[in-house]
């Protein structure tokens, strides 16, 4: 886990470097390094897990001197790719899995993408054949932002960083719609014009000669084979090797290691293959018990004999945490579980430097409830016409029921349809009316729904419909939610975290699985719940699902409502209707329908809008 | 050929799902890595019955294209079962009446073939004489079966040896599964009285190799004569022969010739029904031999020797090349669409 930054394209950028890296120095406290040629200038902060000498500080050149590399991340089966290089008769000088990186592609070019199991963003410059090649790990755990203006291309691993280089200010009309609707801005859109993700599973291939990009493109796609060899007992075996085996990949470092544990399947899942290193956990609890998971990780501790430290997170942790959440998000976001994200992570980088996580687990085996519903639905979609009939038949319902929105969507097309059940935040409809003049006139060329459109068109077309929400779910809500909350919050505090569950192993794995193993018509999550029947507490495995959440809507009613009025006093009317959010309120004060996902992400774009001076 | 298709059908026209019924062979690592693959464990294809059922009214294509015999006659028994907005194209790889000889009780076989291959959308044949056993023997419509040659794929054949020698021994060889009705023993039995110097390699696997080695041996013909086994790609062996020999009985569409063709190589083929008599162009990519007698004058007189390898080769490639088949398939999957729209 480290930052990067690089530009390419004009001379005497060291400054400009050093000052983004200086910004950046909580992503690598432990060394910092730059390195000018030319044309270029790259920068580095490291934060040390693997080899801790200073002989695999960044930027890390190969033994010629042709090739410079800058790289974030952590490379699991680095060791194996190591001897297989050294069976090529290339020689190391560290440990470290970032020279494996470097030789790896000097021996397979892009071909090495494939084989690096781990969570990686790096840039790798080339001096002779003047190219800059820039990769992202397969699933987003690792950011990549990048820029190409006035024949100058820019590349780090954070939004800020960019913007100060390149004073970039304008806002991107598109990705404000985009954020509306979902919450966050899906990949490739940033906040700002001319500045982009480079997408999960991407590499971008820069000339420095011809200074433009010359290849943005997918070296990894997502399966939808499926295996159906296997039994069930089968199945399970199969899993155990692979949980023992990324058990032992996951938990190589130089520091000390441990994971945390909510109690829920995930986690405790992930406690389980990690018992045997003796790990240590790390629980979060709340005051209030509506949000309290404790006693559902004290079930774990007892049944596996871990240690485990369990911290309090309180109100007052709020308020004073909701700046540093603007501002290591770095662009408008919706997702405040960032805050009980930090506390955690700033109580656990005390004894450690690296966690292993249970994040991914419910987009890569279907966890959400809302796929057995799916389940249920796929049924009914089998009948002709009754699609439509249960659409029509939802406007029966009270216009405030759950019940009717959900019997509503199903009433849609495919397109339709998910794009309303991927809106964490607005409902189209109900997003279009809250837009102020510019974005009401952005939005008569552009709907978030092409973004939906763009991915099921990636989707075969007779995939079951639980493959594609779970396609909609990795591409989305864990590439541009729930990573790079896990991102910003871990790193804002020097920590590194491992998801478990995003291993290529463990992914490889979950894709091959039939529909019937990942979600029924009353569980979802099937096959990772029943593998971990017997070996995990039932009440564990079965309970309701909770989030990583916090009592917002208490907050937004009660202690924040100040800050709340002074976030979305920053709102231009341009962006949005304000009279539209005095009617929300409304409605949110009547009970009937809880708007607090929503004023939240008005609140947070009002809030960054005055952070960043837009 | 299934293979052939897998990788070179255009993914901007065609959205492929792979179903593999049983999960083995060496074959699996050339599945290209883009495509979906569903897979299962049946031994017996009558087993999966159910699941390609329930997989099909699941998945909904609007073609189902199948190529093994047994599939293809499962299908066409599930037709019925099945929304009519699917499309079934079966392709055959063999003369149906002769390989239904095969079978414990051919007469049961012949009658399915009978009443129910007529419910294919379309079938493919790799040659005219299998089109002209499917009319006259199945009664299935001429209008519903299409003939498309077998593929080959140039870019992995070694390049001929354009050199044409006079050495001595003859170099002949035969590429085919060990079985009855490729005629392995006749060409054996045959050779056995040739006088021409020769050395025949029969490369290839089966329940007659045993059987095969005896007469070999029996025949005292061990140093001139010797089976191989089964080896992958045998492209290199074939670009040094001299002439193929191919004894069968029948064949569909002989691959094995074709690949030989590809390398320069001629072939003399004793006469048959099958589709050999449509790929060889006598005097110019080979013979086609009715007796002993007329492949031993191709032999002594070592006729293959006087023909133009380029034009071999350019004869091939000019009815063969992969990219061509690949896009013949292409348009018959769209005609098969239209045509039932």
């Amino acid at each position: 886990m480290c930052g990067l930054v690089g530009i390419i394209g004009e001379s005497g950028r060291q400054d400009q470097v050093i000052n983004a890296l200086d910004g950046i120095k909580h992503r690598g406290p432990d060394y910092s390094g730059i390195e000018s040629a030319g044309s270029w200038t790259v920068g580095h902060n490291r934060l040390s897990i693997i080899d801790l000498d200073p002989r695999s500080h960044q930027p890390f050149h190969s033994v010629d001197q042709r090739y410079t590399l800058v790289f974030n991340g952590e490379i699991y089966n680095f060791r194996k790719i190591r001897k297989t290089l050294q069976g090529q008769g290339h020689v190391f000088r560290t440990e470290s899995d970032t020279e494996v990186i470097l030789y790896a592609y000097i021996q397979w070019d892009i071909a090495c993408l494939e084989l690096l199991h781990g969570q990686f963003a790096f840039a790798i410059i080339d001096r002779v054949s003047q190219r800059v090649i820039v990769a992202r790990d397969r699933f987003g755990e690792k950011p990549m932002f990048y820029s190409l203006t006035s024949g100058q291309f820019a590349f780090a691993s954070d939004i800020k960083c960019l913007t100060t280089i390149l004073k970039v200010k304008r806002l991107c009309n598109e990705a404000l719609l985009d954020f509306i609707h979902f919450g966050y801005i899906p990949a490739p859109k940033t906040i700002f014009e001319d500045v982009f993700k480079l997408e999960p599973g991407h590499y971008l291939e820069y000339s420095i000669s011809e200074r433009r990009i010359i290849a943005n493109k997918p070296y990894y796609k997502i399966s939808f084979s499926e295996d159906q060899t296997l039994s069930e007992g089968e199945k399970k075996e199969r899993f155990d090797a692979i949980g023992r085996e990324v058990a032992s990949q996951i938990s190589l470092a130089d520091v000390p290691l441990g994971a945390f544990l909510s109690g829920g399947v995930d986690s405790s899942g992930v406690v389980y293959f990690l018992r045997q290193n003796r790990i240590h956990t790390f629980t979060a609890g709340f005051k209030s018990d509506k949000f309290d998971e404790t006693k559902f990780a004290e079930n774990i501790v007892r049944h596996l004999g871990v240690q485990n430290t369990k911290m309090v997170i309180d109100i007052e942790d709020f308020e004073a945490l909701y700046d540093t959440m603007i501002d290591h998000y770095g662009e408008p976001h919706n997702d405040f579980s960032f805050i009980p994200t930090y506390a955690i992570c700033r109580e656990a980088v005390k004894s450690y430097k690296v966690m292993v996580s249970g994040d991914g687990a419910d987009e890569i085996f279907c966890g959400y409830p809302r796929f057995h519903k799916l389940r249920q639905f796929s049924v009914a979609q089998k009948i002709p016409g009754m699609s439509k009939f249960i659409g029509a038949a939802s406007r029966l319902l009270p216009e405030q029921s759950n019940l009717r929105r959900q019997l509503y969507f199903a009433g849609m097309g495919s397109t339709d349809f998910f794009h309303h059940t991927m809106a964490f935040n607005f409902l189209p409809e109900e997003g279009a009316k809250i837009l102020g003049t510019d974005l009401k006139k952005a939005s008569k060329h552009y709907s978030s729904r092409s973004a939906i459109e763009r991915l099921l068109a990636e989707v075969p077309e007779n995939s079951h419909i639980i493959q594609k929400q779970r396609y909609l779910d990795i591409k989305l809500t864990l590439a541009d939610d729930m990573l790079v909350k896990a991102d910003r919050a871990s790193m804002a505090n020097s920590l590194e975290v491992r998801p478990f569950y995003l291993h290529p192993l463990v992914t490889d794995f979950a894709f091959s699985l039939p529909v019937s193993d990942l979600a029924s018509f009353k569980t979802d999550k099937v096959f990772l719940k029943k593998y971990f029947e017997g070996k995990l507490p039932h009440e564990n495995l079965y309970r309701p699902k909770m989030g990583f959440t916090f009592p917002l809507r208490e907050l937004i009613q009660g202690p924040l409502s100040s800050l709340f009025d002074q976030c979305i006093a920053h709102l231009p009317e341009e962006l949005i209707d304000r009279k539209q959010i005095n009617r929300l309120l409304e409605l949110h004060g009547l009970g009937d329908r809880d708007y607090t996902a929503q004023l939240h992400s008005l609140m947070a774009l009002g809030c960054w809008i005055s952070k960043n001076g837009v | 050929m299934m293979l052939h298709l897998l990788n070179n059908l255009n993914r901007d026209k065609f959205q492929i799902t792979f179903v593999l019924l049983e999960k083995s062979g060496n074959l699996l690592s050339y599945i290209p890595g883009d495509i979906r693959v569903i897979s299962y464990n049946y031994a017996r294809t009558i087993n999966a019955t159910f699941e390609i059922l329930k997989l099909i009214r699941r998945l909904r294509p609007q073609i189902v294209f199948s190529t093994l015999s047994q599939v293809n006659l499962l299908l066409s028994l599930l037709i019925p079962f099945i929304p009519r907005t699917v499309r079934f194209v079966a392709r055959e790889s063999s003369i149906i009446s002769e390989n239904n000889k095969n079978y414990r009780y051919p007469a049961i076989f012949n009658f399915l073939y009978k009443t129910t291959f007529k419910r294919f959308h379309s079938v493919v044949c790799q040659s005219e004489s299998m089109k002209d056993d499917m009319i006259e023997n199945f009664g299935v419509p001429s209008e519903l079966i299409r003939v498309i040659n077998n593929p080959i794929d140039f870019k992995v054949m070694p390049a001929p040896d354009y050199f044409t020698g006079t050495s001595l021994p003859v170099k002949l060889i035969t590429v085919g599964r060990l079985r009855p009705e490729k005629g392995h023993e006749r060409l054996i039995r045959a050779l056995a009285r040739c006088e021409t110097p020769y050395q025949y390699d029969i490369i290839g696997d089966g329940p007659l190799r045993q059987q095969l080695e005896t007469l070999i041996v029996d025949l005292g013909v061990s140093d001139k004569i010797r089976i191989l086994g089964e080896i992958p790609m045998p492209y290199d062996h074939l670009v040094k022969a001299d002439l193929f020999l191919q004894g069968s009985f029948y064949e569909g569409f002989p691959n094995a010739v074709i690949e030989a063709n590809a390398c320069g190589i001629p072939v003399a083929a004793w006469k048959a029904p099958g589709g050999h008599t449509e790929i060889i162009v006598q005097n110019v990519n080979g013979w086609i031999f009715a007796s002993e007698a007329e492949l031993m004058e191709i032999l002594s007189r070592e006729k293959f020797r006087s023909l133009d390898k380029h034009a071999i080769v350019d004869l091939t490639r000019s009815r063969y090349d992969l990219p061509q088949v690949v896009a013949k398939y292409e348009q018959h999957f769209y005609d098969v669409i239209e045509q039932s729209n």
